[in-house]
């Protein structure tokens, strides 16, 4: 509350948004420790939760006050226009303090309360088991099985305890994969197909600078391989483009180089040479676009699969040029798509879903497994191994399904929401819409396929609006551990809760459940 | 001349091909005066696959070894591919639909309903029969609605005054504050700066039966500078001094070849199924389509505006007044008259704007996107204004009575029809021809029962206010069920339509037994 200066500012204007001669409403502005509240004439109520605040901006006064603009992650646009500047200051001051929240304790879920007693917050937070959803898939069973590896979190801070891996994976093979991967986030079982026993696996890059062979990984991902018993061969999609890898080669800390190493030396044990590296990365490129190989026969049993999906600070700046072409009114039809063209955003929306779809395609039309990784393997890695659960599952398309499906993937591991979202005032690089892109594409797909979701927009925007809100405890925090942490640290009290809609707002009625 | 005698093979063994989606047909190929017909062999299902001839718009074939193919790229912007065994069989095939898809027209049927409606509405008009013999305008009906004070001979000397002697006549009247919308085409003013005492009277006349001291707008879909270079060829546009009270906008729409080209670079870029993201992009941006429809609609609301909110009467004309003209008055009505987005009101605005003002359906739909032929006076003007109302439809979900399906037929009778409605280029030409007598009407076909699920929009309210869409550049869609018809699998999108509608049958009896 110490932020809070003004609570009350009377004969304030909001600027219509829909209107083209600037009209707007007048009325009353309060500012309390979790929102701004504007009530107009009307007694219609505008709540901007403070955690939604992207932005705030003052303008250059004005006959008629000083103009108030802002900006919500919810790509909400306000403007208010307050009577007297020091009031306009005032405010803008306190939200800007409140917008951006050091500590994690001074976030709207650990104040939230939604009248609920202990055992029903309790409840809450069990309505969702990852267990369960790993029997559901049909784990553990004669091929994989849950490792205790990381109970303590002791290989990897950002997986979440609970890891399923293949049987005949050793621990000591799981330990020195892991030391072999960045953020020892090694390959694991994301989800698995029980009509074609084919996997999706996901992890991270492999450690570049690395000049020794790593005999534990070569064996996980044989043993990944070997897990399908119906397929020889298995994918291994780098989500990253390839230019990047390009580049990557050119200054001489590239990961293709190792992945080369890698994939030659698990499958044939012969020293090869620079040349010989830089000619099959080139080579790899080249199939990728489509311009095969003549040497296939020497990676029968792997495959390497590049999709161009960019980095999250290209995520980043394309959703702003987005944002600018759609806020901006009175464009002509031209430059319009030119805008939405050059701000590459579904450009790069295609490329998720082609990922995705190529990974659906391996496993129902080639029986085989996959491994899916980017960078840190919680980005990209995400977007692809959940898109691609969602086409092959139907679980995944009703709202049960759906909400596990964001639990598994995202939350338990390890998809930096914090940091994407920006809750805390931290790095501005590091925020990036990389889950709204799922969300967007998932949103695609009901436009498509309008009956094989038990949901509909609604709901995808409702989880969009929360991933912000900071209301419930579901996204808070980066990784499983940070968010054990938090809950002791606050005495337990964030309460779990992901749709506080009422359900008949957000199914979709003409669902055909056989979809 | 006999349509039998183009025929030159009966049948042949083929496969047929329907796109990246639907299975391939094997069976009997049949040509007959009017259709293609493939009856598969036993095995398969019973069903007789059937093409009307006159829908295809180019033909295209290619032979190699004992087999060929022909490729049929039809005005409903399908395409299909006919692998057929024989060579000979191939160009004979080949030969007969070439001939029999340009034959005459066979079947046709009257349009019935007139200007019942609007006559009961007001006093200040009169229906005017004095275009009886289509002496004073070939392109007008017989019947035409006109200020209730001015005498048939004025109507005469402002005929004369007009171009193709459209002079200025109701197209709609705004029972909420008696405003009208009239249609014309410009004014012969030329070099000299003709005027006509007849036609200035006529559109006072206008102003004085609506409200004493009403302001009008004449709306001119032309760019200013085209108006007045169009007087070197003896057009132009009302002098201001002439018709005090009227208000001269200028509202430039494309129409002709460029409207045509880019339709035809829209349906290029909607079939090419490999390309990137931004290449998709930059074709849908540069083939313009969207903002055509955005132009169209805004000029229509532009008028509708001025009806509504203004008071005012609006004039709407650009050169012949058969095309960009009958774009924005049918639309401006659909913006502000409830009647009008009814199944009937909808299909009596097609019939009256569009069938009966004139717009030369013959001339501007005998070739659609996949042509070779240089196109002459073809121009997708009509297709445009559907595009207009599924835009309306989508920004309005409750308030249009009929459905994409309805929009889509209506797509497809124009460019070819086993029905007359669409026939011919005016009603002047529709009674030489004998239309009515001797054809089916489209509205009868439409109306029948079997039919309505398609047509009709199951989550119909009515919405008693005007509808006035956002015609920012981001709330324009692509018409994917038109465009992207033939690339993508119907199924999803009918059996989600086929559900809601069970949906809301379901609930009305269950409404109705409570």
């Amino acid at each position: 509350m110490e932020h809070i200066r003004t609570t009350k500012v009377e004969q304030v204007k909001l600027l219509d948004r829909f209107s083209t001669n600037n009209k707007s409403l007048t009325g009353t502005l309060y500012l309390t420790a979790t929102h701004l509240l504007f009530i107009d004439s009307h007694q219609k109520e505008t709540w901007i939760l403070h955690h939604h605040i992207a932005s705030v901006e003052k303008l250059a006064l004005t006959t008629s006050g000083c103009p108030l603009v802002i900006q919500c992650k919810n790509f909400r646009i306000v403007h208010f226009i307050v009577p007297r500047e020091r009031d306009c200051h005032d405010i803008y001051n306190s939200l800007l303090q409140l917008s951006k929240q050091a500590k994690y304790e001074d976030l709207y879920a650990f104040s939230y309360n939604p009248k609920q007693n202990d055992s029903e917050r309790l409840q809450g937070w069990q309505l969702i088991d990852l267990a369960e959803e790993y029997k559901r898939m049909g784990v553990p069973n004669s091929n994989w099985q849950l490792s205790d590896a990381n109970r303590e979190y002791k290989i990897c801070e950002t997986y979440p305890r609970e890891l399923y891996v293949p049987r005949i994976a050793s621990k000591p093979i799981i330990v020195g994969s892991s030391k072999f991967r960045s953020k020892g986030r090694f390959p694991v079982l994301s989800y698995y197909h029980q009509d074609k026993e084919a996997a999706i696996c996901r992890c991270s890059q492999p450690l570049s600078g690395f000049s020794a062979r790593c005999l534990e990984d070569e064996h996980l991902l044989q043993a990944i391989s070997k897990a399908n018993p119906v397929n020889r061969y298995m994918y291994v999609m780098d989500t990253r483009p390839k230019h990047r890898m390009q580049s990557w080669w050119d200054t001489q800390k590239d990961i293709g180089r190792i992945i080369v190493r890698i994939s030659s030396k698990i499958w044939s044990d012969e020293r090869i040479t620079e040349s010989d590296e830089k000619k099959r990365l080139n080579a790899m490129a080249n199939r990728a676009a489509g311009k095969g190989y003549e040497n296939e026969d020497n990676y029968s049993n792997i495959r390497f699969q590049f999709v161009g999906i960019e980095n999250i600070h290209v995520m980043r700046s394309s959703l702003q040029k987005l944002l600018e072409v759609n806020g901006t009114k009175g464009l002509s039809v031209n430059d319009f798509y030119s805008g939405l063209e050059s701000s590459g955003w579904l450009r790069h929306i295609k490329a998720v879903m082609d990922a995705a779809i190529f990974l659906a395609k391996a496993i129902m039309v080639e029986n085989a497994s996959v491994l899916v990784h980017c960078s840190d393997g919680w980005d990209r890695t995400s977007q692809v191994c959940s898109l691609g659960s969602l086409l092959l599952d139907s679980y995944y398309r009703t709202v049960k399904g759906f909400m596990v499906l964001i639990e598994k993937d995202w939350i338990a591991f390890g998809h930096k929401f914090s940091e994407r979202c920006g809750h805390l005032d931290g790095d501005p690089k590091e925020v990036s819409p990389v889950f709204t892109q799922f969300l967007e594409c998932v949103w695609h797909l009901t436009e498509q396929f309008p009956q094989a979701f038990e949901f509909n927009e609604a709901f995808l925007l409702q989880i969009h609006e929360h991933i912000h809100s900071c209301q419930f405890g579901n996204f808070l925090g980066n990784c499983q551990k940070e968010r054990e942490e938090l809950k002791k640290l606050s005495n337990a009290k964030i309460s779990k809760q992901m749709i506080s809609l009422p359900r008949s707002y957000y199914i979709q009625f003409i669902r055909n459940p056989r979809l | 001349m006999e349509f039998s005698e183009l025929i030159r093979t009966g049948r042949a063994q083929a496969e047929l091909l329907r796109g990246p989606e639907a299975p391939p047909l094997r069976g009997t190929l049949c040509v007959t005066s009017h259709h293609l017909l493939l009856s598969p062999g036993t095995e398969a299902s019973p069903d007789l696959w059937l093409l009307l001839l006159r829908s295809v718009d180019s033909i295209e074939k290619r032979v190699a070894g004992d087999s060929g193919t022909i490729t049929l790229r039809c005005k409903d912007l399908r395409v299909l591919q006919l692998d057929i065994e024989g060579v000979e069989a191939t160009l004979d095939i080949a030969r007969s639909i070439e001939g029999l898809r340009l034959g005459d027209a066979w079947h046709f049927h009257p349009p019935e309903r007139y200007y019942q409606r609007v006559a009961r509405e007001t006093n200040a008009w009169r229906l005017s029969e004095v275009n009886e013999d289509f002496s004073l305008c070939p392109s007008y009906p017989r019947a035409l609605i006109v200020p209730r004070s001015v005498d048939d001979h004025a109507l005469a000397r402002s005929a004369g005054f007009r171009q193709g002697g459209r002079f200025p006549v109701l197209s709609y009247h705004h029972a909420p504050n008696g405003t009208a919308l009239l249609r014309s085409s410009q004014p012969l003013t030329g070099p000299q700066k003709r005027r006509c005492a007849e036609d200035e009277e006529l559109l006072r006349a206008v102003l004085v039966g609506a409200r004493p001291g009403a302001r009008g707008f004449i709306i001119d879909t032309r760019s200013a500078q085209a108006a007045k270079q169009a007087r070197m060829t003896g057009g132009g546009t009302e002098a201001k001094a002439a018709y005090p009270g009227w208000k001269r906008l200028h509202r430039p729409l494309e129409r002709g070849r460029p409207l045509q080209e880019s339709f035809v670079r829209l349906v290029e870029a909607c079939g090419d199924l490999e390309q990137s993201m931004d290449r998709w992009l930059s074709r849908l941006e540069g083939c313009r389509w969207l903002e055509h429809v955005k132009e169209a609609l805004s000029t229509a609301c532009l008028a509708a505006q001025g009806m509504e909110r203004e008071g005012a009467c609006i004039l709407v004309h650009g050169a012949e007044g058969t095309d960009s003209t009958l774009l924005v008055t049918s639309l401006a009505q659909l913006i502000l008259d409830p009647l009008s987005r009814t199944m009937d009101g909808f299909q009596e605005l097609v019939e009256r704007e569009w069938i009966q003002a004139g717009h030369p359906f013959q001339l501007r739909c005998a070739h659609s996107a996949f042509s070779h032929a240089r196109p002459k006076h073809e121009a997708p003007t009509f297709l445009l204004f559907l595009d207009c109302v599924w835009q309306l439809g989508r920004q309005f979900p409750l308030s249009l009575e009929f459905g994409e399906g309805l929009l889509l037929a209506l797509f497809e009778h124009a460019y070819a029809s086993p029905f007359g409605s669409f026939l011919c280029n005016s009603e002047k030409e529709r009674g030489l021809c004998e239309v009515r007598t001797r054809t089916h009407s489209l509205w009868s076909g439409l109306n029948q029962p079997k039919e309505q699920r398609k047509l009709r929009n199951p989550l119909y309210a009515l919405n008693p206010l005007a509808i006035w869409p956002s015609v920012e550049p981001q709330s324009l869609r692509l018409w994917q069920g038109l465009f992207l018809r033939w690339t993508r699998p119907p199924e999803p999108s009918e059996t989600a339509w086929e559900k809601v509608w069970q949906i809301v049958t379901d609930s009305e009896k269950t409404e109705g037994s409570a």
